[in-house]
């Protein structure tokens, strides 16, 4: 199982880790060093329960980020 | 005709509530509220008990701000072309979105609604359902279209838009 794949299947959504760090990126300047980090040690194939261990202990701005991304607070039916 | 105190005084409810919507919006994260308004022309149907009419076009605005991922407060002003009325709402919704589309989403929620007329009275509490999408979000990211219904909880009169919008953000 590719860490992609236990992602998705740890939320229970195809998720884009990429993206969600980019937004993380975007959103917190401040965490970028420890994101360069994070991304190399995904794209390393790090073992997904080390790296999702990282990102609770260190990083919870990064899973609000990440629900953020997968649900977004802009939604267009809010105009209705 | 409802007297202009009560209309002053519904609206005033409608504007408590888009008050009491900021107030919990201030401890969320400023990238995460989202607030927008939005120029907004409905096709709106009336259809139950005290419907004096079936449709009418209307204009106005709405209004929202997300309270988190999945809760948002949204208001809306219009005015009905056709038959001279003001309409108002507001609540709070608990919406959905694609999470492969974030272009579509559709929202169940809670409205106090009313109106300036008699077949928008009394004013009162509305559970509401619709959908809103983005037809076009590369070329008019700003341009939405969408539904809504809700029913009166007093009145069991039901009001059903389809509309146009098209939004202002404000962060």
């Amino acid at each position: 199982m590719t860490l992609q794949e236990w992602f998705n299947k740890a939320i229970g959504e195809e998720v884009d880790l990429e993206k969600i760090i980019d937004a993380a990126e975007a959103g917190e300047p401040s965490l970028k060093p420890v994101l360069e980090s994070l991304r190399g040690k995904i794209q390393a194939g790090l073992d997904p329960a080390a790296v999702l261990a990282l990102v609770k202990a260190g990083l919870p701005e990064v899973l609000d980020i990440a629900h953020g991304v997968i649900h977004p607070a802009d939604h267009p039916g809010d105009g209705m | 005709m409802t007297s202009p105190y009560r209309l002053a005084r519904n609206f005033l409810i409608v504007a408590a509530i888009t008050l009491a919507t900021a107030l919990l919006c201030q401890p969320a994260r400023a990238d995460n509220a989202q607030p927008s308004v939005f120029a907004s022309v409905n096709a709106t149907w009336l259809h139950g008990p005290g419907a004096s009419f079936p449709v009418d076009l209307e204009a106005g605005g709405n209004a929202k701000a997300s309270l988190s991922p999945h809760i948002s407060a949204v208001g809306g002003l219009f005015f009905g072309v056709t038959h001279s009325y003001l309409r108002y709402q507001g609540g709070l919704r608990y919406t959905t979105t694609d999470v492969l589309d974030h272009n579509f989403n559709t929202f169940l929620g809670l409205l106090y609604r009313g109106g300036s007329i008699a077949t928008l009275q009394p004013s009162e509490l509305a559970p509401d359902a619709g959908f809103g999408w983005r037809p076009w979000p590369e070329r008019l990211p700003n341009l939405i279209v969408g539904g809504e219904a809700s029913v009166g909880h007093v009145t069991s009169l039901v009001e059903a838009t389809l509309g146009v919008r098209y939004q202002f953000s404000l962060k």
